[in-house]
C-alpha cells in the first residue's frame, strides 16, 4: 500500500472518528477489501474475463449506441438504379404456311377450295423434297371434285395456287362402239372424228388428236359411260391466283395507318402477289404502292416512304404496351435470320446493335417535344428452335437486394433491401435483450423454486424437485418449434409473438437455476447464521431473501452469464429456422435466414453471414469468459 | 430495562423448565420408519431467577447446547415446558394469547388481554404453546449467542446490518433513533462506529463474538442463552468477553444461561451452576455451594479436573472410565453408572430422581436418597 492511500485512510478514520487514537496496530488501519472488491480485484487479474468484458463493452456499445450514429434504421428499404439483363424482346421464325386469299375469289369457290388449301403446306414439302426441277416450281394438287390445280412457286418464302392448265375440255358419253363428246364452254367443237377417236382410246385412256393429247378420265360421279376429256391447254392472259400462301408477314415501319393494313388479308394479298411475281408496283384502294428489295428483304414502300418489309418472321416486345422501333427489328431480323439459316445456332447467342429507346423504370424516357430518346444499345439474342429471345443491360431503379458491400452500405443489403449493418446493431438489441430478458425470467422463477425447495425441505422440495426432474425431462426444442408454428398459426403480431418466445424460453429454462439455488440453499441453511436470524425472529421470506439468497448470488451471477450465451443460440437458432423472431424486427438468427434459400447463397452474399456468425461467436464466447472469470473470482479458495 | 417488572418477577424465577426432553429420531435408511430417538435432552427441570445466570457445564455431547436451543424453541420440543415470566406479551394479540394457555386454564381465565397477561406473569408463558408468529413477536425477549462467531455471522451483509436488521423489523427503537441507538450498543460491546459498513470476514474472532453479543444485546433481551460464547476465543479475549457480559447484566439485569464445558469460566461468570450428563441434569447448586461441596460423583469427577496454575499442587484426580455412552441407547438405570466408582446394585436398575438435597442444592443420585438407603 503506498504512503498517500494510507495517509488518506487514517485521514478518513479520524475525520469520522476523531476522538479515538489510532494505535499501531488498530484494526481500522488494515486495509481489508469488501467482499465486492475482492471479487472484482480477482477479476480483473483474469485475461479471458478481461477480454470478454471489453468484447462485451464493445458489443454493447455497437447494439445499443452505434445506431444512434448510423444513419439507417433496421426497417429502412433501399432503392436505386443499376444494370441488369432484361428481356427485351421476343422474335420467332414463321415454319407454317399462311394463306392469303384474292379478293376476287367469291365464297363458294373458297368452300369448294378448302381440301386444295389444307393440303397446302404437305404440297409445297413435297415440292421442297422433289428432285425434278419442273416439280420444285410447279405441283398439281387434285381437288375433291378430280379438278386439277397447280401450286407455283414465285419465291423461296412465297407458293400460289392457279388454275391448272390440264382441263377438262369436254364431257363425254359413250361405250366402245360409240360416244359423244360435249365440249365445254370455251372450247371448239372438233366433231365426228374426234369423237371416234375418244371412242377408240376408250380403254387405253389417252390419245391423240391434231397433234393434242388428250385423257380419257371416268367420271366420278357420273354413270358407267360418263367420262371427262382432259387436255394440256396452255395458258392465256394474266394468270389468276386463288390464293397465295406464305411464310413471311409484313413488318410496318411507323406509320399512323399500319394497322389498318396489318387487318387487311386483301391487302397482304396483293402485296405478296406483287412483290412475289417481280412487279415493282402495284395498287391497292386507290394508293400506289412500291416494291423494292434490299438485301433479299423486299421492302414495300408508299408515296416514296418505306412502309414495311416482308421477313418470315415476327417480333414482339417483353412489355405488351411498347412497341419496337423498325430499326431494331430489322436489324433483330438481319440477325435471326442469318441464325435460322444455320442449324447449328440453336442455343447460341449472338450480339448485335441497334437504336432502341432510353428505357427508365422499363419505361420509355421523352425528350422534351415528347419524342421517345434513342441510344445505340447492344442487344443479345439467343435462339432457341424457332424462339429467339432478345435482351439487354438496361437501366432499372429497384430494391436493391443483395447489393455487394459498398461506400454507402458497408455490409451490403440483404433480401429485402435493407442495410445489413443497421440490421446487425438493432438485431443486436433484440438477441441481447432477449438474452437478458430470458435469463432474469429464468433467475426470478429459479431462486424462487428452489430457495423455497431448499429453505423448507420435506415434501415441498420433493415435490419442487420431481417437478424440475421434469422440466429438465422436456426436450425444449421440439417444444419451442411446435409453439412457433403455433404461433404462424394464431399470426400474433411479431411483438406479442417476441413477448411469449422470451416467456416461454424463461419459463423452460428454470430448472437448472432451482436445482442449484436449492443445493446451496441446502447447505446455507444449517449455517449457524440463519438459527440466528431465525432466533431474531426475522419473518421467513426476509431469512430467505435477505440471508441465504445474497449467499448463493455469486454462484447466481455465474449461472446467469453462463445462461446468457445459450439463450442467444437458442433465440438465434429459432429465429433462424424463422420460428423465433420475426420480419421485420432483425436478430443476429433471422437474418441468417436470409441466405438460405439456395446453397450458392452462401458463398455468394458471405458478407451478410460471416459478420453475424463471428458477433454471436464473440457474444457467447465473451459470456462464457466473464461467467469463467466471476466464478473464479467468486471462489474463496483462490489466491488473492 | 422496565425496573417495575422486574421488581415483581424478583421472587418467581424468570425460566422455568419442566420435564423438557429433545429427542432426535433415527430413521431408517430406506422407508424412512423411525427406529429409535436420541435422547439429547432427557427430562431436565430447572428455574432460573431473574438478573441471575445459570451455569450450564458437562462433557461434549451431553446436550447443554441442545437444551439451551431448545429451551428457544430453535429445536421442535418433544416434550416438557418451558415457562417465561416478564416477557412483552403485550405485542401478542389476545387470539395469539388465549392459544398458549394450557389445557386446564382455558376454561377459567377470562379472554380479555388484562385478564390473560395477569394469568402470564403469574404462571408463566409456555414457549412450546405459542405460535410461529407470536413466537417470532417474543424472540426479541430470549436471545441466544453462539460459539462460532464465523459461521453465525452472514458473510454477505455488513455489521451494521447484522446487528440492526431485527432491530428495525421488530421496531425496537423508532426510527430516527435508530442508528444512534446501533451505534451506542456496539460501543458498549466494545465496537467502533466506522465497523458498521464492513463485513465480517474483515474481523478478528473477538471481535466478532462481540458483534454477535450487540446483535443480541440490541434487541433488549431479557433473557440471553450464552452458548459456549468463549470456546472459540484465546484466553485473553475470552477474558474481555466474559467481562462484557458481566458488565451487559450489571448494567442491564439480563438472565444469562451461560453453557460452557469450562468450569473456572463458569465459577467466574454464574451464580448458579447445573452439571449435565447425558441429556440429564444430574446436580445443580448455587456456585460456592457446588464447587465447595461437590454432591454426584460425577460433578466430583469433573472438578477434580479443573487445572491448578500450580506446579507444586499435587492433584488428586478422579479418572473417569470409559467413555459417554452413546445417547441414543443410555444405560439403564442411572445413566452414570457405568463410569461410577460409587456404583450400587439400585443404580443399575433405578434412574435416581432429581431431588433438593439441601436448600437450593438438587442432586440426581442414589446415594443421597436418606430414607430410601437407611
Amino acid at each position: 500500500m503506498s504512503n498517500n492511500k494510507l495517509d488518506e485512510n487514517v485521514k478518513a478514520n479520524e475525520s469520522s472518528n476523531k476522538e479515538t487514537k489510532m494505535t499501531l496496530d488498530d484494526a481500522a488501519r488494515v486495509k481489508v477489501l469488501s467482499p465486492a472488491r475482492l471479487v472484482f480485484k480477482r477479476f480483473i487479474r483474469n485475461k479471458l474475463a478481461i477480454f470478454g468484458t471489453c468484447v462485451l463493452v464493445v458489443l454493447f456499445l455497437f447494439c445499443f449506441v452505434g445506431p444512434l450514429f448510423y444513419p439507417y434504421g433496421q426497417t429502412d428499404i433501399f432503392y436505386g438504379w443499376r444494370e441488369q439483363n432484361d428481356d427485351y424482346a421476343y422474335a420467332q421464325i414463321r415454319s407454317e404456311y399462311v394463306n392469303y386469299w384474292n379478293p376476287d375469289i367469291d365464297q363458294d369457290t373458297k368452300k369448294s377450295l378448302s381440301f386444295v388449301e389444307r393440303n397446302v403446306n404437305s404440297t409445297i414439302l413435297k415440292m421442297l423434297a422433289s428432285e425434278n426441277e419442273e416439280e420444285q416450281n410447279s405441283y398439281e394438287i387434285v381437288s375433291e371434285d378430280g379438278i386439277y390445280y397447280n401450286l407455283v412457286k414465285l419465291s423461296d418464302d412465297a407458293y400460289a395456287l392457279k388454275d391448272s392448265t390440264y382441263v377438262v375440255v369436254a364431257d363425254f358419253f359413250g361405250n366402245a362402239i360409240k360416244g359423244v363428246a360435249t365440249f365445254r364452254d370455251g372450247f371448239e367443237d372438233l366433231g365426228e372424228e374426234f369423237n371416234a377417236a375418244a371412242t377408240a382410246a376408250i380403254k387405253t385412256g389417252s390419245f391423240e388428236f391434231n397433234g393434242k393429247k388428250y385423257d380419257i378420265v371416268k367420271d366420278k360421279n357420273g354413270t358407267k359411260q360418263d367420262y371427262d376429256i382432259y387436255c394440256d391447254t396452255a395458258a392465256e392472259g394474266e394468270t389468276k391466283y386463288y390464293f397465295v400462301s406464305t411464310i413471311v408477314t409484313p413488318t410496318f415501319y411507323k406509320t399512323d395507318d399500319f394497322t389498318k393494313y396489318n387487318k387487311d388479308s386483301a391487302f397482304k394479298y396483293t402485296a405478296y402477289a406483287a412483290t412475289f411475281t417481280g412487279k415493282t408496283e402495284f395498287t391497292y384502294d386507290n394508293v400506289t404502292f412500291g416494291v423494292k428489295l434490299e438485301d433479299g428483304t423486299p421492302i414495300i414502300s408508299r408515296n416514296g416512304e418505306d412502309f414495311a418489309f416482308l421477313a418470315p418472321f415476327t417480333a414482339s416486345s417483353s412489355d405488351t404496351a411498347t412497341a419496337l422501333n423498325i430499326e431494331f427489328q430489322l436489324a433483330l431480323e438481319k440477325a435471326v435470320l442469318e441464325m435460322a439459316g444455320n442449324a447449328a445456332a440453336v442455343g447460341t447467342e449472338v450480339s448485335f446493335n441497334a437504336l432502341a429507346p432510353k428505357l427508365e423504370e422499363g419505361k420509355p424516357v421523352l425528350d422534351e417535344n415528347g419524342n421517345v430518346v434513342l441510344q445505340d444499345t447492344e442487344f443479345v439474342v439467343k435462339r432457341e428452335q424457332n424462339d429467339y429471345t432478345v435482351w439487354c443491360i438496361s437501366s432499372i431503379y429497384k430494391i436493391l437486394i443483395y447489393e455487394a458491400p459498398n461506400s454507402e452500405h458497408i455490409l451490403g443489403t440483404d433480401a429485402n433491401g435493407m442495410d445489413v449493418l443497421a440490421r446487425i446493431m438493432f438485431g443486436g438489441r433484440i438477441s441481447l435483450m432477449v438474452g437478458f430478458i430470458v435469463v432474469f425470467i429464468e433467475m426470478i422463477i429459479g431462486v424462487i423454486m428452489g430457495g423455497i425447495a431448499g429453505y423448507f425441505g420435506g415434501w415441498v422440495d420433493n415435490i419442487i424437485m420431481r417437478l424440475v426432474d421434469v422440466f429438465y425431462c422436456i426436450p425444449s426444442m421440439p417444444i419451442l418449434i411446435i409453439t412457433g408454428a403455433l404461433f404462424d398459426e394464431l399470426n400474433l403480431d411479431y411483438r406479442e409473438r417476441l413477448v411469449w418466445m422470451m416467456a416461454i424460453l424463461g419459463f423452460l429454462g428454470w430448472a437448472g437455476v432451482a436445482r442449484m439455488v436449492r443445493g446451496q440453499i441446502l447447505s446455507l441453511r444449517e449455517q449457524e447464521f440463519m438459527v440466528a436470524a431465525e432466533a431474531s425472529g426475522l419473518s421467513t421470506s426476509r431469512r430467505i431473501f435477505r440471508h441465504l439468497v445474497p449467499n448463493v448470488m455469486p454462484q447466481l451471477i455465474v449461472q446467469a452469464t453462463m445462461g446468457l450465451g445459450s439463450v442467444i443460440i437458442t433465440e438465434s437458432t429459432l429465429s433462424f429456422l424463422g420460428l423465433g423472431v420475426k420480419h421485420p424486427l432483425a436478430t443476429w438468427g433471422n437474418m441468417m435466414n436470409n441466405i438460405t434459400q439456395k446453397v450458392e447463397y452462401l458463398t455468394a452474399y458471405a458478407y451478410i453471414w460471416v459478420p453475424i456468425g463471428c458477433l454471436i461467436c464473440l457474444a457467447v464466447i465473451a459470456f462464457n469468459f466473464v461467467g469463467d472469470g466471476l466464478r473464479d473470482a467468486f471462489d474463496p479458495k483462490m489466491k488473492r | 430495562m422496565n425496573s417495575n417488572t422486574f421488581g415483581n418477577t424478583m421472587d418467581k424465577p424468570i425460566v422455568e423448565v419442566r420435564g423438557l426432553k429433545k429427542y432426535f429420531p433415527i430413521k431408517s435408511s430406506f422407508f424412512k420408519v423411525t427406529v429409535g430417538n436420541v435422547k439429547a435432552v432427557d427430562d431436565v427441570s430447572f428455574d432460573i431467577k431473574a438478573g441471575t445466570t445459570l451455569g450450564v457445564v458437562g462433557e461434549s455431547g451431553c446436550g447443554k447446547t441442545t437444551m439451551g436451543r431448545t429451551m428457544l424453541r430453535l429445536y421442535p420440543i418433544t416434550e416438557g415446558e418451558v415457562l417465561y415470566r416478564g416477557l412483552s406479551l403485550e405485542k401478542l394479540t389476545v387470539p395469539q394469547l388465549k392459544k398458549a394457555l394450557p389445557d386446564e386454564a382455558k376454561n377459567t381465565v377470562a379472554p380479555t388481554k388484562e385478564a390473560l397477561l395477569a394469568y402470564f406473569e403469574e404462571n408463566g408463558i409456555d414457549i412450546n404453546r405459542l405460535s410461529n408468529n407470536a413466537l417470532n413477536k417474543l424472540r426479541p425477549d430470549i436471545q441466544i449467542i453462539f460459539q462460532d462467531p464465523y459461521s453465525s455471522l452472514s458473510p454477505r451483509l455488513p455489521i451494521g446490518e447484522i446487528i440492526g436488521e431485527a432491530v428495525r423489523e421488530h421496531k425496537i427503537v423508532p426510527k430516527e433513533e435508530f442508528d444512534e441507538y446501533i451505534s451506542s450498543i456496539m460501543k458498549a460491546c466494545g465496537l467502533q462506529e466506522y465497523h458498521k459498513d464492513r463485513y465480517p470476514h474483515e474481523f478478528s474472532g473477538g471481535q466478532r463474538q462481540r458483534i454477535c453479543i450487540a446483535r443480541a444485546l440490541a434487541m433488549k433481551p431479557k433473557v440471553v442463552v450464552c452458548d459456549e460464547p468463549v470456546s472459540a476465543l484465546d484466553v485473553s479475549i475470552q477474558a474481555q468477553i466474559i467481562n462484557l457480559l458481566k458488565d451487559l447484566q450489571k448494567e442491564r439485569g439480563l438472565t444469562y444461561i451461560f453453557i460452557s464445558h469450562d468450569l473456572s469460566v463458569v465459577q467466574h461468570i454464574s451464580d448458579e451452576v447445573a452439571v449435565m450428563y447425558l441429556g440429564s441434569m444430574v446436580e445443580k447448586a448455587s456456585k460456592d455451594n457446588l464447587f465447595e461441596n461437590p454432591l454426584h460423583p460425577y460433578t466430583k469427577a469433573l472438578l477434580s479436573a479443573i487445572p491448578v496454575p500450580d506446579p507444586d499442587v499435587k492433584m488428586n484426580r478422579i479418572v473417569l472410565d470409559g467413555d459417554l455412552p452413546s445417547p441414543a441407547n443410555p444405560p439403564k438405570g442411572c445413566k452414570f453408572h457405568t463410569r461410577c466408582a460409587q456404583c450400587f446394585e439400585r443404580c443399575k436398575n433405578e434412574a435416581p430422581e432429581f431431588r433438593e438435597y439441601e436448600p437450593g442444592h438438587f442432586v440426581a443420585c442414589h446415594l443421597y436418597d436418606k430414607q430410601e438407603n437407611e
